[in-house]
């Protein structure tokens, strides 16, 4: 269909266009359900695709970021080097879509009697919340959950409201504001474009280590959690999943962490909020304070107080 | 060999090999079976609470700051201004009908001015403002913005008919239109003029308080999930709004009798907004630092102050008889109403930019809400 519409010469003819805008049309209303595999859904649970990043194997190469950076024709974050390491991006934003943090943390040696750093590493991106605050909050309907299961920004219709970048709660969402660029939210796409050609995204396919794996999302949270075991196997029980299964009360991730220490430690949230969880109630008590005053109000108007 | 006879790249033989080897970076989509009965180790705990020992990626803010600024914290007063006014201007032309026909009047007129300059406000607050026209490209309530945006629209339609009912109502005669022209009669038919106010009401209630649910609906420090924000901005709407109207009756040569029950109502108001303020503080804890004690404390204690201030004005003995302490009241409460939103928008973005407390709006057992959703079923993270 992409084919059609961008090739001009074709002649659609009018009863076509008009079938395609009345099938389409409740895709106005989301959520469009019609290609979104639901997760609750075994047998689409099989198209959901996601990302599986094993801190335990990141070396810190940064190939990831650069293949991302390469493969989006992103601008690059220059050389300052955050704090104590080789963090040159410090977060992610709309220009950094993978961002290596490296924490250098003082721990008593194992083997000797002085003190020794320990190396955590990890190549932080878009979670692609399975309930994507991002996503409810989006008044403009740019941002969807695509065929692939994977939260999805569509460049060509975000305003830049900046609603998504205040309702993330792992503060991955940025806004490149004008002159540099569109003024428009920007995120990891999880590659939706080199899926859909049936490739791996461009910071899986360059990760050295098979840190970053990318496939569907049954197979990675098994892979995981072998992982895991294993590694507890060997004595390294600090290894844990981190939104493989949920992260606290807020939901599972499609791209999901193996860590080694406290979340805070790799600057993710412990327990992060679903920020709309309650909003009718919420709304429900705005109104009816509201209406008390109006109703109060109403009541003076009436005359209320001189009678009697 | 020579140049051209070397195999091209991909018909070396060690190119070979590769072909056919699976990529390491990809898994297939038969899974491994998972091991029996393994239970998943559960996060490590904080070793530390406060912002000395707690864990942190080098003080790097958690989240990122919100991109409003002054054309939103205007919008808010504005907005809930022009809605209060509305409100208030119905509900007297119904509750009170024609002895408070000129506060039914400027009313609609201070709820009009107001709302003029709303759009371009919300429209130059875009990152991309020539794409504003996206946000009516759906229909989606649970978005407190676009459930939001089209309530603007639809009450500024309401608004507009009202205006111009009154303008005819009031100057119709030397327009051309007498009382029994068919326009004015339209206008002021009683079963329109029902449906008009069944759903500009509700419409402007709505416009009162959504920004204030639009702010709770975050991820922020501050604003996360505080039950009082949408109803504290409800009743600063309805506040502002009796202020405003209350000093454009000022500007008659005769008291009017609806300052008196305006003063009221702006009262009652007020009152609401203290209870609500001390609720959203309660709720907010900690996190509320920014307002008390950052750059925008003496936004924060000046809308309490203005608020407090207006109240006591009040209470001096034959106060509604002397024309500068009423306006210096109403003067005072619209001051109290901007600052305090004014304070709200940027503390927000202080709050986001604190490291430790991005930190905390990520652990939601420190708030009196979180302490009870921890309570309620807490998903485990061994039956993955």
């Amino acid at each position: 269909m992409n084919q059609q519409l961008l090739d001009h010469s074709l002649h659609v003819s009018w009863q076509d266009r008009l079938r395609a805008t009345v099938e389409n049309f409740p895709n106005v209303f989301p959520p469009n359900h019609q290609a979104v595999p639901q997760p609750e859904r075994a047998d689409e649970r099989q198209h959901i695709m996601g990302f599986f990043t094993d801190t335990t194997l990141c070396i810190g190469c940064k190939a990831c970021e650069v293949a991302c950076k390469q493969w989006n024709q992103l601008p690059g974050d220059g050389l300052v080097f955050t704090a104590n390491s080789y963090d040159n991006t410090q977060h992610l934003s709309a220009t950094t879509w993978r961002h290596v943090a490296f924490k250098e943390k003082r721990v008593a040696s194992e083997h000797t009697a002085d003190m020794s750093n320990r190396w955590l590493m990890l190549s932080d991106v878009c979670k692609h919340c399975q309930d994507a605050p991002c996503q409810h909050a989006c008044p403009t309907g740019a941002i969807i959950y695509n065929e692939f299961g994977d939260v999805y920004l569509q460049n060509d219709i975000c305003n830049g409201c900046g609603y998504c970048i205040a309702a993330c709660p792992f503060g991955v969402l940025g806004r490149a504001d004008a002159p540099h660029d569109d003024g428009h939210a920007h995120k990891c796409t999880l590659c939706m474009d080199r899926q859909e050609a049936g490739m791996t995204p461009a910071c899986a396919k360059a990760c050295p280590t098979a840190s970053i794996q990318f496939g569907p999302i049954d197979a990675l949270r098994d892979a995981a959690r072998q992982r895991v075991h294993d590694l507890q196997e060997r004595g390294n029980t600090q290894a844990y999943l981190y939104g493989c299964d949920s992260v606290g009360d807020y939901g599972p991730l499609h791209a999901f962490f193996l860590l080694e220490d406290h979340p805070n430690e790799y600057n993710l949230p412990e327990n992060p909020p679903q920020p709309f969880r309650g909003q009718t109630l919420r709304y429900g008590a705005a109104l009816a304070v509201g209406t008390l005053l109006v109703t109060a109000a109403a009541w003076l108007f009436g005359g209320g107080s001189q009678r009697g | 060999m020579a140049r051209d006879e070397r195999p091209l790249m991909n018909e070396a033989a060690w190119v070979e090999n590769l072909r056919h080897r699976p990529d390491p970076n990809r898994l297939h989509s038969a899974p491994t079976p998972a091991p029996d009965a393994y239970e998943l180790p559960a996060m490590p705990p904080r070793h530390g609470d406060t912002v000395a020992t707690e864990p942190s990626y080098y003080d790097v803010p958690l989240l990122k700051p919100p991109v409003w600024k002054w054309e939103i914290a205007s919008y808010f007063f504005l907005g809930g201004l022009s809605a209060g006014a509305y409100l208030l201007a119905r509900t007297a032309e119904r509750a009170g009908g024609k002895k408070y026909r000129d506060l039914t009047r400027l009313g609609s007129y201070v709820a009009f001015l107001a709302l003029l300059p709303c759009p371009p406000l919300l429209i130059a607050d875009l990152g991309d403002p020539k794409r504003f026209h996206h946000m009516l490209r759906v229909w989606k309530p649970s978005s407190p913005m676009n459930f939001g945006t089209w309530s603007l629209v639809a009450y500024s339609g309401m608004v507009t008919s009202e205006v111009i009912r009154q303008y005819l109502n009031e100057h119709g005669a030397r327009l051309g239109f007498s009382e029994r022209s068919k326009l004015r009669k339209l206008m002021n038919n009683g079963v329109l003029l029902l449906l008009h106010d069944a759903a500009g009401m509700p419409f402007s209630l709505i416009v009162a308080s959504y920004t204030g649910l639009l702010l709770s609906c975050t991820a922020n420090p501050l604003w996360s999930k505080n039950p009082a924000l949408g109803p504290l901005f409800s009743a600063s709407a309805i506040s502002t709004g009796a202020e405003a109207v209350s000093l454009a009756l000022e500007g008659r040569a005769t008291a009017s009798p609806a300052q008196v029950v305006l003063k009221k109502v702006d009262t009652l108001a007020h009152i609401a907004e203290v209870l609500l303020l001390g609720g959203f503080f309660r709720f907010a804890g900690e996190k509320a630092a920014p307002l008390r004690q950052g750059r925008m404390q003496w936004f924060h204690r000046l809308s309490l102050g203005g608020l407090l201030a207006s109240e006591f004005l009040k209470l001096l003995p034959g106060w509604h008889r002397r024309k500068p302490v009423r306006i210096l009241s109403s003067a005072l409460g619209l001051l109290a109403g901007f600052s305090m939103r004014w304070a709200m928008v940027f503390a927000g973005r202080d709050a986001a930019q604190d490291p430790h407390l991005s930190r905390l709006a990520g652990r939601a057992s420190e708030s009196l809400a979180g302490q009870q959703a921890s309570q309620i079923t807490h998903r485990h993270q061994s039956s993955c």
